[in-house]
């Protein structure tokens, strides 16, 4: 038995980091969504004149369409490639014995300790004007012209992928390791091909963890601001980067507006990525 | 030919993730003046220039303590929620872990937006805002490996405790935290690495006198900084951060 004196400091305990966070997380965020709906030029100011022209702007400029559709074509692009590459990964892990098993999740885990920083300069390192690309070309073909390969969308999926893959691959080869080898057994003994098994029992049975990671793919490739920056350069601008922009050159309420088009489209994205996953459950 | 498949999925995989690192690792000991493979030599000379500009040598004393004094912080509020959430039902701990976890989800980039209006708005200083900022991103880190050593920690002993007449305090300092030392230190070491390699909130948040190393080395490399001394420097981050984790394995695996 728990003395009823005991209660109070127990509260207490959930109170401390409910204000906290409520102070500096959902209250910041509440006061963005507010910014966003104040009248640009005003800002800085007294006049705090409310109006959805930060929103509505951004729909009828041709530009800013250019913008989210690249944006979002490269969120997908990231999202199709891990999958492509985070599966085979998962099933090649998924028939490890434990011990090679967790040197593997281990290996495949460490570059999610190294700053974003770091795995973008990894790859200016490698495809820079006087980078390491150019100068493996230049000793087997020292009559080639050498080209910038930075700054292009190839150069930006690269980044991305260096980004993402490790969760992919971590949500993906714990999914795989789960399912239950009789099912797989049974299925082949029944005649299924490789392909059926994959398609029929692997599938279905990994696909909320496949759900999950695509969100934390998606969630991140559109906020990837240092990466798409630093290998896509200013040619390839996305979202992101006109909200630092508009940050930077004090245009507030565009740039609060443009965060939430941003976790708009994000969980717009997550909302499809739901309703499919429960759609095939029937 | 489905062997292959694997094999060259796990092959270019590797290449993705592994290689841009292992190459920043090793052009780090170049002994040339700028990018080369194979390298002409081996020096630690660009680890001495990085240290001699005077930004980069302030930015990772800066990060440092940052990340010390943040992750101390973010794991004493994560540890007072999962303490709660791990002894209590109902909303206000379904509140708590869900308020923990949120910040896990949410793009870091524009809460460090969010947060650079917020702090404007109520004049904060930019060390006291990054101190904020990581404390909030790295919560999540630190609650749940918490609330997964709490779970296991048979809850008969603390009552046991308390029914001999120890109070809430006591029985917390001599009975349960030495059964959980090794969650909150792994708690810690995630705290610790998630704010030291942090980047996307902090490029708003920090100002002169209040640099992290990820910043300055990205607007080093924008504005074209020499490359073998920003690969010097990430070559510094990377080994702190992995010696950490290695240090941290070692220390609180052990039960």
């Amino acid at each position: 038995m728990i003395p009823a004196y005991y209660k109070a400091p127990r509260t207490l305990l959930a109170i401390l980091p409910l204000c906290f966070l409520a102070l500096f997380f959902l209250v910041p965020v509440g006061y963005l969504f507010i910014l966003s709906f104040v009248e640009g030029n005003a800002f800085g100011g007294a006049h705090w004149t409310f109006t959805t022209a930060n929103y509505t702007g951004m729909l009828g400029d041709r530009f800013y369409i250019v913008i989210a559709v690249r944006t979002i074509s490269i969120s997908l692009i990231a999202c199709v490639l891990n999958v492509i590459l985070a599966f085979p990964v998962a099933l090649f892990a998924a028939r490890l014995q434990s011990v090679w098993k967790s040197v593997f999740l281990t290996i495949a885990t460490v570059p999610l300790m190294v700053s974003n920083i770091v795995r973008a300069f990894g790859w200016v390192v490698i495809l820079g004007r006087r980078g390491i690309l150019n100068s493996v070309l230049q000793f087997f073909a020292p009559q080639m012209v050498l080209r910038q390969h930075l700054f292009s969308i190839q150069a930006i999926c690269f980044g991305l992928l260096t980004i993402t893959l490790p969760f992919t691959i971590m949500f993906l080869t714990n999914a795989v390791s789960g399912i239950d080898r009789k099912n797989i057994e049974a299925a082949e003994s029944l005649g299924a091909t490789r392909w059926g098994v994959f398609y029929h029992i692997i599938l279905p049975l990994t696909k909320s963890a496949l759900a999950s990671g695509l969100m934390v793919v998606f969630f991140l490739t559109l906020s990837a601001y240092v990466t798409v920056t630093l290998l896509g350069g200013p040619r390839y601008k996305t979202l992101v980067g006109f909200i630092y922009d508009y940050s930077a050159t004090l245009r507030w309420p565009q740039a609060a507006a443009l965060s939430f088009v941003l976790l708009g489209i994000g969980l717009a994205f997550a909302g499809i990525v739901q309703l499919l996953v429960s759609e095939r459950k029937k | 030919m489905r062997r292959m498949v694997l094999y060259s999925a796990v092959g270019i995989s590797a290449f993705l993730t592994l290689v841009p690192i292992f190459l920043v690792l090793v052009q780090a000991f170049s002994a040339g003046e700028m990018l080369t493979f194979p390298l002409p030599g081996l020096s630690v000379k660009w680890f001495v220039r990085a240290y001699t500009v005077p930004e980069i040598r302030e930015s990772f004393l800066f990060s440092v303590i940052l990340a010390v004094v943040s992750s101390v912080f973010s794991v004493m509020l994560a540890l007072c929620g999962a303490l709660y959430v791990s002894r209590n039902g109902g909303v206000l701990s379904r509140l708590v872990t869900i308020l923990a976890l949120v910040p896990l989800v949410f793009p870091a980039f524009i809460l460090g937006l969010a947060l650079l209006f917020f702090f404007k708005a109520g004049g904060v200083n930019a060390k006291l805002g990054l101190l904020i900022a990581h404390i909030v991103i790295s919560i999540p880190y630190a609650f749940r490996p918490l609330v997964e050593a709490l779970k296991e920690t048979p809850l008969s002993l603390e009552e046991a405790a308390q029914s001999l007449g120890a109070g809430p305090l006591s029985s917390f300092v001599l009975v349960t935290f030495p059964q959980i030392a090794a969650g909150v230190g792994t708690a810690w070491v995630f705290c610790f690495v998630v704010s030291f390699s942090e980047l996307s909130a902090t490029l708003f948040l920090a100002g002169p006198g209040a640099m992290t190393l990820p910043v300055e080395l990205f607007s080093y490399l924008e504005f074209q900084g020499d490359q073998l001394v920003v690969a010097a420097a990430s070559t510094a981050q990377v080994l702190l951060t992995l010696g950490m984790v290695f240090l941290g394995n070692r220390v609180f695996r052990r039960r």
